[in-house]
């Protein structure tokens, strides 16, 4: 706890918290802009954003959550701190204050997420009923995949001292996310960048001949999600081993 | 004398290169020790390892008293600062708030904070971000964490580095008050000898991992002896029974004034006597002291062991 609160002491003017909420404000906003507008497409305004809100989730997150990892090792490295720190705690400690640091910035940028949507909705007219059910499925999708994310970004940060090499590793592998989305559904599952897409709770049928757009619940991809908290967990301990071997 | 740091066969290699060679350091309470040797003697590899912030590949480190291992580590260190290579601070926090991070993680009372401030002369710099520090004030901050629940021990490695003059002096009289003001033992490492000689009383000269001297500074001097500046009035006799004496003898332009090779004290005093019974008319005879700089040259040139 004392590691933690220390963790927290050193995002003071740091902007982790506008960071967060940025993007956020991205996702959210470019949403709000490809809103349902007509009445037909109101009446299915939350599958709709179900729909889109993890496809925007596979181009925003990867980079967004690189940037919250390298700023949370940037500290160290630019401070020179790990061999003042190292003789204060134990190394594992300071791995797993900055772990619990991530993952709650982490939960507040996918909780901010599912907040909005209601407040979407009310502005732009959804008459459709929000499924909780099916937030709380996007809320935990987005969570595993944004945390897998949080410590591929976070390893590359302590290894590389260049905070360059998390971000572009992030934006590159969003466009691969997104890219694989449109590919075969077997391509998706080979491109973790964008498990959010697969992991969506809604799905949609697009019938060529009668131009309309279908919207249908799927059924979560457990296996997925599955392998989507191994690989968190593996990187995970990557990022502590990392740590634990840093030459300082 | 008790000793607070205390190694044996202390070893680190990384492959077939040996950067610590069965170091057995003894650093005694209430000093401050100098540890000197050249760029890649092994002074920071051993502070490391003093810290557990490398692992050593042999030997024991006994800090305030205990064996260190990886269980009493973090207990022993919260009795000890440190300050390796350069000083440690997030540039986005002030003084302040960088003080309160490590005396959190180090369980001391945040009041202790004003002590060491003042202690560094920081305190009206309190509220500034470390980002705006200039390297001297960054050294003292990193001292002020050092010092932070006055610690037992001061493990210093390059502190006065990248310090202006003011800067390094200031250092100085900081470092050297530490044992009086603190009680603190102070483990120093430094590349500036000649300022290091003015506030050791104890010297480690370390030389490809090796060490080639430890103790007092006072035993170091005795055991580098100085030239010695004879002066006589009749520098004919004086010569005959330096030549019969087989003492080789330079003037350096003065012929009244001969520089002879370091001497022990009995060879000295036989040698006056013999001078004066040939009627060299003997005026003076000084020994030069060796600076620190001179005797530690002299050691990492030759390798030899002198103690």
């Amino acid at each position: 706890m004392r590691a933690f609160l220390a963790e927290v002491q050193k995002t003071r003017r740091r902007h982790d918290l506008p960071v967060a909420v940025g993007i956020t404000l991205i996702v959210v906003l470019w949403a709000s802009a490809s809103a349902p507008s007509t009445a037909d497409e109101r009446a299915a305004g939350y599958s709709a954003l179900l729909y889109a809100l993890p496809i925007m989730n596979a181009v925003v997150m990867p980079v967004g959550m690189a940037a919250l990892a390298s700023r949370i090792w940037d500290a160290e490295t630019k401070g020179q701190t790990c061999k003042l720190l190292f003789t204060l705690q134990s190394r594992g400690s300071l791995f797993g204050a900055k772990a619990a640091l991530g993952m709650l910035e982490n939960l507040l940028v996918c909780g901010l997420e599912i907040l909005a949507m209601p407040v979407l909705g009310y502005f732009r007219g959804f008459t459709e009923a929000l499924d909780t059910r099916l937030c709380l499925w996007l809320l935990l999708c987005t969570f595993c995949v944004n945390g897998m994310l949080y410590f591929l970004s976070f390893l590359l940060s302590i290894r590389l001292a260049n905070q360059v090499a998390a971000l572009a590793v992030g934006f590159c592998g969003a466009l691969l996310g997104l890219f694989a989305a449109f590919m075969p559904v077997w391509v998706s599952y080979l491109v973790p960048f964008g498990y959010y897409i697969p992991l969506s709770p809604v799905g949609m049928d697009w019938d060529a001949d009668t131009r309309i757009a279908r919207m249908f619940v799927r059924p979560l991809c457990w296996p997925l999600l599955g392998v989507t908290v191994l690989l968190a967990v593996i990187l995970a301990r990557m990022c502590r081993r990392a740590i634990e071997q840093e030459e300082v | 004398m008790t000793n607070i740091i205390e190694t044996k066969d202390l070893c680190k290699a990384y492959g077939s290169h040996t950067a610590v060679d069965h170091l057995d350091l003894l650093v005694p309470e209430g000093s401050v020790y100098g540890f000197i040797g050249p760029n890649g003697a092994g002074k920071s590899t051993t502070m490391k390892m003093l810290l557990g912030l490398i692992h050593p590949t042999g030997g024991t480190v006994r800090l305030l008293g205990q064996r260190m291992d990886a269980r009493n580590r973090l207990d022993i260190l919260r009795r000890t600062g440190s300050l390796i290579e350069s000083p440690a601070g997030y540039a986005h926090l002030t003084a302040q708030e960088n003080l309160q991070i490590v005396a959190d993680l180090k369980q001391v009372p945040r009041k202790d904070i004003d002590r060491v401030l003042e202690i560094v002369h920081l305190k009206e710099y309190r509220r500034r971000k470390v980002g705006q520090y200039s390297l001297g004030m960054r050294q003292r901050l990193g001292i002020a964490q050092a010092l932070l629940g006055s610690p037992k021990l001061l493990v210093l490695d390059e502190p006065t580095n990248g310090l202006d003059p003011a800067g390094i002096q200031e250092m100085r009289s900081l470092i050297a008050e530490m044992p009086r003001t603190c009680g603190a033992t102070v483990l120093i490492s430094s590349h500036l000898l000649s300022e290091l000689e003015m506030i050791v009383d104890h010297v480690g000269i370390i030389n490809n991992g090796q060490l080639l001297f430890q103790g007092p500074l006072d035993k170091l001097r005795r055991h580098s002896r100085g030239n010695i500046l004879l002066e006589v009035l009749n520098p004919g006799p004086a010569r005959r029974v330096l030549g019969a004496a087989r003492i080789s003898a330079c003037d350096g332009g003065d012929p009244h004034c001969l520089q002879l090779p370091a001497l022990p004290e009995t060879s000295v005093a036989e040698l006056v006597r013999q001078l004066a019974d040939q009627g060299a008319g003997v005026v003076g005879v000084t020994r030069r002291t060796r600076t620190l700089e001179e005797i530690f040259l002299s050691l990492t040139e030759s390798r030899k062991e002198v103690v």
